[in-house]
């Protein structure tokens, strides 16, 4: 052992009381969880930007005959992944106390309802009048789409995962953690669709042919 | 044998030109203040390494901490002065040379393609507009806009001693400005890597006094000089019915296709494959025969003609002064 | 718990596993990182055949030793593996190594993570080598223009091996970029508040956070890129609404950030190296700090100057003219700090001050070409010439390769017990510094002159053949420069002198436990008092105890101040790491054929993902209620 440089005799902390988890910021695993959505967020902005600087030199936005899919079905979409927010801040809240049983039921609405939106989001696809490969306004609004559809079904499946451990067990106290980043992330890809479809479709509805060059 | 000194008609450093000229005084300034700012700060590091060497403890106290502090702020002040004199300079420079884009009268385009140049010349009549290809004329003295784009790839126009470059970009227009004042022949190269022979995209940039280059234009304006001798006339039926025609078009003559160089005038231009080498009698067949074996990867097929056919063609081609 | 029993128990826990299986499920952050570091120098060393074989072309003109197609492969090639493959994640790798040691912890946050960053690495580099060697190769640039690159004019699968390179590259220093930020937010020892820690930790993580907000740039290009070549998307096509300047800015938005990527771990080596051998604290600790962020914030708002010659509008030009150029007052107020720790130290001079010596006459010559880029007008002459070749040579050789040499030299002791013979490392040192200059100097001349960057060839009649003869010549030193120093390493292995911990009497953590580190760094974890533990701790600084030693378990610590907070379980070797890897792997190559293999990635991977996290016995505390 004489290779510890550190001194024989010393002082002590002794940690052996602390706790095995923490919930919030004091959690390694919650600034994981932020900084991919950092890194996400930041690969959505700049398609937003690609997709404004596009616009920016074309004078027909969306080109003529660019048929949008209809709004109620992207309302649909829009609406189920709204409506998992209460039940997922149910679960998000109750996390905190351990409380199992309505973690349940808040994460197994929140997964029914990304169901949902996850079969409405496939409707919405097909009613797109346009391709990825018709012009470059439907390579944007395909783009969109598709990084924000592999968002939304890698949120089911791992709503899924988690919910099926939660009935499945056995639960562990640390497991409460994992819900909550679970949710954090899960509030991303709500958040993130709304700005997203607020953009296109707020723009394609109201400022069709405006500000372009 | 290895040439050791450059040569100065494709350079930066040797203006025939004023935009050229005040970018050389700006970068002068920059170097010399680059340079002194150099001696200085490394000057300094190597006192610091003979002090630290010589040093018979560290010094790290809180009093010579401020007395430090105010050396490197004086530093820091000294550095920041500089810049922004090199910022203003360079600002200063910018708005003469924005000058440039004020309109005039000449107006040439030129357009790139894999791996050639595309000029051309207004004309007052749609049949006398001049079409030629890797050869730039310029009037000395007069300030020339000149519009640039691609067919292809991106491009970039760099003649270093009229002025800076500019990019070609395809669906794009942009311009740039030459003022030549020192007749000569200078050379561009392409600036922006655009393929297997970037390497090779040259363009030969002829300035001259005014009457000569409106006896160039005028010239260049006229049709394609018909052909007199035997072989010229052979050479014109093979450049017709061969492979030829399908690209190249030549004023006056059933040939008008666009994907390659214009020919109408070629036996008057001084170099063929874009500056590459130089246009003699052998070369030109050369060239014809197997331009890839000149220019790997270029887009002009080889040719399978037997060796008088190629004589033919060649002596036509050089007949179109 | 006696300390002989303590290092048998904890021996026993961080034991690193062995053989092929050890190869693929070890996650200890030094077998990483050491595995990064030497995967980066073997790619080093391509791209330095590279780079020799060009130089070798160019020696004379019209040359035919290589042909254009080849040489166009070779310097896409050169580029992309000095930028991806080498430059980030060699100082990744270095990070790895040596943060959790300076901040006195045991592990990374995320140590599988860091497992699955390095195959994701190994395998992009893989990929490209495999196709450089398949003689179909990447031919359009590091840089990738469209049209160039796109589908018209760049058929066959060369440039979607490019476009997945970066994915693979990309997703590693990401996931590297992520742990790195956990670490050193979570895991510094007690007493190591964050304005006590070591420079070279805060320069990796602004490194990080450059990376976290760089990276997806060029991955969003690169994926529009790869869809307008395998789905017919039109991002780039003009012809359909598209816009070939969109990649420009996509590319640089990412690409000059990537400087400073590379360029303030090497500036945080530096002055690493600066205070251990002049053996004092850095001048203006605050100041640097507060440098390299600025430098990280700054270095976002300069990338149009890659762009000046588009054609911008005036006012816009600049802006960007300004903020390139005020960008060297950060840098500037280093060396100046630089310059004043060595005047008050007492410098033993080892080798890695001869890279100091280098970096400041390299580097600052290269910083003040930089200033000349800045200004629009001279931009408009050198852009896309020999002169930048010159100038960036100068700026990351200068300042990243020589810091980076410099600092292994200092810390190669740390990795190996021993230490390497300084003769040679002077020799080396010599070589490399002279080669250097001999080879780019003459490039700024021959860019002015008129040479334009990226040809195989140039005519005689140019008169550039001197220079490059020159420049040819001084590359054949440095690479004499870059065997000797590896030799000496190689060398140094077996008959180096047994260093012991501290053998250059240097003040952070990493020089306070055994040399190489036992796989769980420290006996018991340190606690440090100010920013120069081993040279200011009390004689009885506390240690931490009560960490559990049967498990892997490491301290973590509060943001701000590192007080103790929690105790965090990090995970035994495991094999769904690699295999993640290597499902997104099979995905991502089948993508460069055909679109399914997106779907089919992201099957492998969700299927790898719940392998990986599922959770495995022995449980831990269970919670009160149970389905």
């Amino acid at each position: 052992m004489s290779d510890i440089a550190l001194p024989p005799k010393r002082r002590e902390i002794d940690v052996s009381g602390l706790p095995s988890f923490a919930f919030g910021n004091r959690d390694p695993l919650w600034w994981g969880v932020w900084l991919l959505i950092a890194i996400e967020g930041t690969m959505f902005a700049l398609l937003v930007a690609s997709y404004f600087y596009l616009r920016a030199s074309e004078s027909e936005w969306p080109p003529t005959g660019a048929a949008q899919p209809p709004l109620w079905i992207t309302f649909a979409t829009v609406i189920a992944l709204l409506a998992t927010i209460p039940p997922s801040y149910y679960a998000f809240r109750k996390a905190l106390d351990g409380r199992l049983r309505a973690v349940q039921i808040g994460l197994l609405l929140t997964t029914i309802l990304n169901g949902v939106a996850v079969v409405t989001r496939a409707y919405e696809l097909g009613m797109i009048g346009y391709n990825w490969n018709s012009h470059a306004y439907g390579s944007l609004v395909w783009g969109i789409y598709f990084v924000h559809t592999l968002h939304l079904v890698s949120g089911l499946c791992e709503n899924i995962v988690i919910t099926a451990l939660l009935f499945i067990g056995p639960v562990e106290k640390k497991h409460m953690v994992d819900v909550r980043l679970g949710t954090i992330y899960w509030w991303f890809v709500v958040v993130s669709w709304v700005i997203l479809w607020a953009i296109v479709f707020g723009d394609s509805t109201f400022l069709r042919n405006s500000f372009v060059a | 044998m290895i040439p050791l000194l450059a040569a100065t008609y494709q350079s930066a450093l040797h203006p025939a030109g004023k935009y050229a000229a005040e970018i050389k005084w700006l970068l002068t300034v920059f170097t010399i203040v680059a340079s002194v700012v150099f001696v200085l700060t490394f000057g300094f590091f190597v006192v610091s390494l003979i002090r630290g060497r010589r040093n018979r403890m560290p010094d790290a106290t809180d009093e010579t901490a401020r007395r430090s502090a105010k050396w490197v702020g004086g530093a820091l002040g000294v550095t920041i002065v500089a810049l922004f004199i090199l910022l203003f300079a360079s600002v200063v420079t910018g708005r003469a040379l924005s000058h440039i884009y004020e309109p005039t009268e000449r107006h040439v385009s030129v357009i790139g393609h894999q791996w050639w140049w595309e000029v051309s010349y207004d004309g007052p009549q749609a049949d006398q507009i001049v079409l030629t290809a890797n050869e730039l004329h310029l009037p000395v003295g007069e300030r020339v806009i000149v519009h640039l784009t691609s067919r292809d790839v991106i491009h970039s126009l760099w003649i270093p001693n009229l002025n800076g470059k500019r990019d070609l970009i395809p669906g794009k227009e942009s311009t740039i400005a030459f003022q030549a004042d020192k007749p000569g022949i200078y050379r561009a190269q392409c600036a922006e890597f655009c393929g297997m022979q970037h390497a090779m995209m040259g363009l030969v940039v002829v300035a001259e006094p005014k009457e000569k280059f409106d006896g160039w234009l005028a010239a260049q304006r006229m049709p394609s000089r018909s052909p007199v001798s035997i072989d010229e006339q052979k050479g014109q039926q093979i450049f017709m019915n061969t492979s030829c025609a399908m690209c190249h078009s030549i004023k006056g003559t059933s040939a008008g296709a666009r994907t390659g160089p214009d020919l109408t005038h070629i036996g008057s231009r001084r170099t063929l494959a874009a500056g590459v080498i130089s246009n003699t009698r052998g070369n030109l067949a050369g060239w014809v025969a197997d331009a890839g074996g000149i220019k790997p990867g270029v887009l002009m097929p080889p040719n399978s003609l037997t060796p008088d056919e190629l004589n033919a063609l060649v002596v036509y081609l050089e007949s179109l002064k | 718990m006696t300390d002989e029993l303590l290092h048998a128990e904890l021996s026993r826990t961080w034991h690193k596993p062995t053989g092929l299986w050890g190869w693929l499920t070890d996650n200890h952050h030094t077998t990483i990182g050491l595995r990064f570091i030497i995967t980066a120098f073997f790619f080093f060393a391509l791209g330095g055949v590279e780079a020799l074989l060009m130089r070798t072309q160019l020696a004379k003109p019209g040359n035919t030793f290589i042909g254009p197609d080849l040489y166009n492969q070779l310097f896409t090639t050169h580029g992309s593996t000095m930028m991806f493959l080498f430059a980030v994640p060699v100082m990744e790798g270095i990070g790895l190594y040596f943060v959790p040691l300076m901040i006195g912890t045991r592990q990374m946050a995320f140590p599988r993570l860091n497992v699955f960053a390095y195959f994701s690495y190994l395998t992009g580099g893989l990929l490209l080598y495999w196709a450089l060697f398949s003689n179909f190769g990447p031919d359009t640039g590091w840089f990738a223009y469209v049209p160039l690159s796109g589908p018209e004019y760049a058929p066959g699968k060369r440039v979607d091996v490019w476009a997945q390179m970066i994915t693979f590259t990309e997703m590693s220093a990401l996931a590297g970029a992520v742990n790195m930020i956990a670490t050193i937010f979570k895991n510094r020892a007690p007493g190591m508040s964050l304005n006590r820690m070591p420079i070279f930790v805060w320069g990796q993580l602004v490194t990080a956070f450059m990376i976290i907000f760089a990276m997806p740039s060029v991955m969003v290009a690169s994926s529009m890129l790869a869809a307008d070549r395998l789905v017919a998307t039109h991002y780039f096509n003009v012809a359909e609404g598209g816009d070939a300047i969109l990649w420009q800015h996509l590319f640089w938005f990412f690409g000059h950030p990537e400087v400073y990527i590379i360029f303030i771990p090497g500036t945080a080596m530096l002055t690493t190296i600066i205070v251990t051998y002049a053996k004092r604290p850095v001048f203006g600790y605050t100041g640097m700090v507060l440098a390299l962020i600025a430098t990280g914030f700054v270095g976002f708002g300069v990338w149009v100057h890659h762009m000046f010659a588009t054609g911008l509008p005036q006012i816009g030009a600049s802006f960007f003219t300004a903020s390139s150029i005020l960008i060297t007052i950060p840098t500037a107020f280093q060396i100046f700090a630089w310059i004043t720790t060595l005047w008050h130290g007492k410098i033993s001079f080892k080798p890695p001050v001869g890279y100091v010596f280098g970096f400041m006459f390299i580097f600052i010559m290269g910083g003040l070409t930089g200033v000349m880029l800045a200004s629009v007008p001279i931009d408009l002459q050198v852009h896309d010439t020999f002169f930048v070749v010159a100038h960036l040579h100068y700026v990351l050789i200068g300042g990243a390769i020589f810091p980076l040499l410099g600092a292994l030299y200092m810390w190669y002791p740390k990795f190996t017990g021993r230490l390497q013979n300084d003769a040679l490392g002077w020799t080396s040192f010599a070589l490399l510094f002279i080669g250097f200059n001999v080879t780019f100097f003459p490039m700024h001349l021959l860019g002015l002159l008129g040479m334009p960057r990226r040809v195989y060839t140039y005519l005689d009649t140019l008169g550039w053949g001197g220079m490059n003869f020159v420049a040819t010549i001084g590359a054949y030193v440095m690479g004499l420069g870059v065997l000797l120093y590896v030799s000496n390493a190689l060398l140094s292995l077996a008959s180096g002198r047994v260093a012991g911990n501290n053998p250059w009497g240097a003040a952070t953590l990493e020089w306070a436990t055994a040399s190489p580190p036992p796989p769980y760094n420290f006996l018991y974890l340190p606690t440090v008092r100010d920013r120069y533990p081993l040279w200011t701790n009390a004689p009885d600084q506390p240690v931490v105890v009560g960490v559990p030693s049967d498990k892997r378990e490491i301290l973590v610590t509060k943001l701000m101040d590192a007080e103790p907070d929690h105790l965090y379980e990090t995970p035994q070797p495991s094999i769904s790491p690699f295999l993640v890897s290597l499902g997104s792997a099979i995905g991502i190559i089948t993508a460069i054929f055909t679109p399914w293999g997106v779907p089919l990635g992201f099957v492998l991977v969700a299927l790898a993902m719940v392998a990986w996290f599922w959770p495995k016995p022995p449980h831990k505390e269970l919670l009160e209620e149970q389905p």
